[in-house]
């Protein structure tokens, strides 16, 4: 078995020292530190990339907070415009109708006593005119002459008994 | 048919002067040494030569080679081990290049040799039980006294603790070594059989040398695992204690 030759154990031992020891500093000292640097430089950029990212989505939600309550606010000031407009107008309509309603109420109370007096005016020129064609039909029914005065009395009971139902 | 064995001959290369009465002359194990270094040299210049954001696949290899082991060392031993990174980076690399260019046909495994094993085993072992004492002291001997225990079970438990301590580099070298030699002999068994056998049988041993190829890849893999993972294991022993 030319592994227990102890003959070769001391060329091997030699290059193992060499070789091995060779690498081992040029690692230490020069390899592995170059990729170190590459993998902190990466690490880094990518924490200083999430870091960022991080920032950005705060100042996003600070952001959003601000465009929702600015809404809130602005819907509120709607509401509150839209109701001051409500009672706004609702009292100018009750105050319009309340001013028809008395033009109305004057109005109507204006005709009311035109239609009074017309109607009285009516009765008094329908009482003569009555008075008149009952006489002269109770002389033609009659031969006799009416007693001018109680014809007229009759005739004013009747026509103000009218005058009462009507009114 | 040659022997099984011949493959581990060592075969001097360039004949150089002795070394205070030594030969140390350049052999076929030192060329395959000298090959792992260089792999080992040219992927990691590879990962940190250009420094790009984003990286290229050799980049990217090397990346995750280096990655890997530094998790290896982080995950086993603890943050407080990186700065033995290094250590255990060049272990790792050196071993799995190591096995890695013996896969190939006519190469030869330098880890199959128990000397060379057993060399980095103990450098290992000798590390770790110095960082041990230059941690903890003389407290370092608490790592064979574990906490909880009687002082009577001690008598026994401690003698037991300190020989599997001693034991360490012996089982760490001895696995590597034999999982190594134990996997090129049985392949170069079964390709001489292909070679040997007639037309008709051939077949057989040459699908199964195909299997047994690819199970020393990974093979070759886990070893250079397992010994790196021993290690951090020792250093979290010689960093904490139990």
């Amino acid at each position: 078995m030319p592994q227990l030759n102890p003959e070769s154990f001391v060329t091997q031992l030699f290059w193992l020292l060499l070789t091995f020891s060779t690498l081992y500093f040029l690692l230490k000292t020069r390899g592995l530190p170059k990729i170190k640097a590459v993998l902190e430089m990466r690490e880094k950029r990518v924490e200083n990339d999430l870091q960022q990212a991080r920032e950005l989505q705060k100042e996003a939600t600070i952001l959003k907070g601000m465009l929702e309550s600015n809404q809130t606010e602005a819907q509120q000031q709607i509401r509150r415009i839209m109701d001051d407009m409500k009672t706004d107008i609702a009292r100018t309509v009750v105050i319009r109708q309340n001013a028809l309603n008395a033009e109305i109420a004057a109005e109507t109370a204006a005709a009311e006593v035109r239609i009074k007096t017309a109607r009285d005016e009516a009765f008094a020129s329908i009482q003569e005119t009555v008075s008149v064609v009952a006489a002269e039909c109770f002389a033609k029914l009659s031969g006799g002459q009416a007693q001018q005065q109680s014809v007229r009395d009759s005739v004013r009971v009747v026509t103000n008994d009218y005058q009462k139902l009507a009114s | 048919m040659s022997s099984p064995l011949h493959q581990f001959e060592i075969k001097t290369l360039i004949e150089l002067p002795k070394l205070a009465g030594f030969d140390v002359s350049f052999t076929n194990s030192s060329l395959a040494m000298v090959v792992s270094v260089v792999m080992t040299l040219l992927l990691t210049s590879f990962a940190g030569r250009k420094q790009a954001l984003i990286p290229n696949r050799l980049q990217s290899a090397g990346e995750l080679f280096y990655s890997f082991v530094h998790s290896l060392v982080t995950d086993t031993a603890g943050k407080g081990a990186a700065s033995y990174f290094p250590l255990v980076f060049s272990l790792f690399a050196f071993i799995l290049f190591g096995n890695l260019f013996g896969m190939f046909p006519f190469a030869f495994t330098f880890t199959s040799h128990i000397i060379v094993t057993f060399a980095l085993a103990m450098l290992v072992f000798l590390f770790v039980t110095i960082l041990g004492f230059v941690k903890h002291g003389l407290h370092f001997f608490r790592l064979f006294a574990p906490h909880g225990v009687p002082w009577y079970v001690l008598i026994l438990l401690a003698p037991i603790e300190m020989f599997s301590y001693c034991m360490r580099p012996v089982t760490i070298s001895l696995r590597l070594f034999a999982n190594m030699m134990a996997g090129h002999i049985v392949l170069k068994v079964i390709i001489a059989m292909t070679v040997s056998a007639g037309m008709a049988i051939a077949v057989f041993p040459f699908v199964l040398s195909l299997a047994i190829i690819a199970f020393e890849f990974f093979i070759a893999c886990v070893q250079a695992y397992i010994f790196s993972l021993l290690t951090c294991v020792y250093i979290k022993d010689a960093l904490e204690l139990h």
